[in-house]
């Protein structure tokens, strides 16, 4: 500190201090007149601090602002990510669930060839006079001695003969058919001729049922029992007078089932009326064919599947 | 004016003796008479605007200032620490003697160690704001850093040493 200082600051202490007994008239006075001189620079100050806080708040704001945006933004696409992982798991977790349900179930077993099939086979329909000779034995030369003969059955049965026996593979009750009409049934079968029972003996019977034609295509109508009556005609019974029978309708077989998918015709209703006490209809089918005019034929065999019994063993 | 510029953006419960950081300001960039005298005025302005007596601002400004001069003749050398320090005990003793002093003329028998701990803690904090200040100095502004060891001790020191 230099020689002046020391006095020049003692100076000033005893002013400052001998300013403290002024008058407080004149000391407020004073301090009136420093705060006025003070106030511009205190304005000043104030001013630069405030504006300086609004410009750091404002740019914070903005800032924020943006980033606000920004996480707005970010905030949407995540939703829109949610919703999408959402429905992906709950469509994922239907799959899970179906595949668990579908693994529950036994797998699909090979699909086996079918145990009873049909087939057809070309039968000639011998005439009365063959049929007579073949009766008699005459057409076959080697005769009774060496064993080879028709079955009896067969040779002493009056019906009509095919040229079709066991060695066709024919069984009882074999469907003897011209195209998709049918015309009897094999009734007998011998070696190589078996006997027929046409779709007009009186010894005829088989499962039919009623086709309608309407305006929206053909419906299933009544079933019942086509029976041969000796005539021209076939009656259809066991259809109740609540079924609906009009003359016209087609007739077909009935029974489809594992074995024929498509019906087979048999004739069409050409008379129609309630029986006797009116319970029953009393239908009468014409016959598509007549045998009698028919020279060869059908009959739609069953054969057992030789595979499936092979394999059974 | 102090509550004016710094009280509402510090987060503390007490505020800065900005006046302290004013005289340490005048004692750093000037010497001599011309110290005390701006620091008298520094002093005469505190008195308008405070409620304690008036013209005690003044003759403590001065003073302290006095005094500053004499520590800064005497030191060897003034870093960081022995500025914050400066800082802490300007303010101390410039708060607790206006303090005191108004305390006891307004109140005779006033309490004493309440005064002392409110100048603590002003002073604590005064010099807090004045070790950020100094960094910034040291960092910042290397330029008046320079320029103050030229001025204030290291030109001296070296010649007291060539002795």
């Amino acid at each position: 500190m230099t020689s002046a200082s020391l006095p020049a600051a003692f100076c000033c202490v005893l002013v400052g201090l001998g300013m403290t007994f002024v008058p407080e008239g004149t000391t407020n006075a004073l301090r009136t007149s420093l705060m006025d001189i003070m106030q511009p620079g205190q304005q000043a100050v104030r001013a630069s601090i405030e504006m300086l806080r609004d410009r750091l708040l404002s740019h914070a704001f903005q800032v924020e602002r943006t980033r606000h945006g920004e996480l707005s933004e970010l905030q949407m696409k995540l939703d829109e990510s949610n919703a999408r992982i959402t429905t992906l798991v709950a469509r994922l977790t239907l799959l899970s669930d179906k595949q668990l349900a579908d693994a529950a179930l036994p797998s699909p077993v090979h699909r086996l060839p079918r145990l009873v099939t049909t087939s057809l086979i070309e039968a000639n329909i011998l005439g009365e006079v063959v049929s007579t000779q073949w009766r008699s034995g005459k057409l076959l030369d080697r005769g009774d001695v060496s064993g080879v003969r028709e079955s009896s059955l067969v040779l002493n049965s009056c019906r009509s003969l095919v040229d079709v026996g066991q060695d066709g593979g024919l069984t009882t009750e074999d469907r003897l058919i011209y195209g998709r009409t049918v015309i009897g049934k094999i009734d007998r079968v011998g070696r190589w001729t078996s006997t027929c029972i046409l779709l007009t003996d009186e010894a005829y019977r088989g499962r039919a049922q009623l086709i309608h034609e309407s305006d929206a295509g053909f419906v299933f109508g009544a079933k019942g029992i086509l029976r041969g009556q000796g005539s021209d005609v076939c009656s259809l019974e066991g259809v109740s007078t609540t079924e609906s029978v009009g003359i016209g309708d087609t007739v077909f077989t009935a029974d489809r089932g594992g074995i024929s998918e498509t019906p087979l015709y048999y004739g069409k209703v050409v008379e129609a009326g309630f029986g006797p006490e009116d319970r029953e209809w009393k239908v009468l089918v014409q016959p598509a064919a007549q045998p009698s005019q028919l020279k060869t034929a059908q009959i739609l065999r069953m054969n057992v599947s030789t595979e499936r019994l092979a394999a059974g063993r | 004016m102090q509550s004016s510029a710094l009280a509402a953006e510090l987060p503390v419960s007490c505020l800065p003796f900005l006046p302290a950081l004013t005289l340490i300001g005048i004692a750093y960039w000037s010497t001599g008479i011309e110290a005390i005298l701006w620091s008298a005025c520094l002093g005469f302005m505190l008195d308008g605007i405070s409620a304690e007596p008036f013209g005690l601002q003044m003759a403590l400004a001065a003073g302290i200032s006095g005094g500053l001069q004499c520590v800064r003749e005497n030191s060897r050398k003034y870093g960081f620490i022995t500025m914050v320090a400066q800082v802490f005990l300007v303010t101390l003793v410039w708060r607790a003697s206006s303090s005191l002093v108004s305390d006891n003329r307004s109140m005779p028998g006033a309490v004493m160690t309440a005064t002392i701990v409110s100048a603590f803690q002003d002073a604590v904090v005064t010099a807090g704001l004045a070790a950020i200040i100094f960094t910034g100095d040291r960092f910042l502004l290397s330029g008046l850093h320079t320029q103050r060891d030229s001025r204030y001790g290291l030109d001296k020191h070296r010649r007291t040493f060539a002795r």
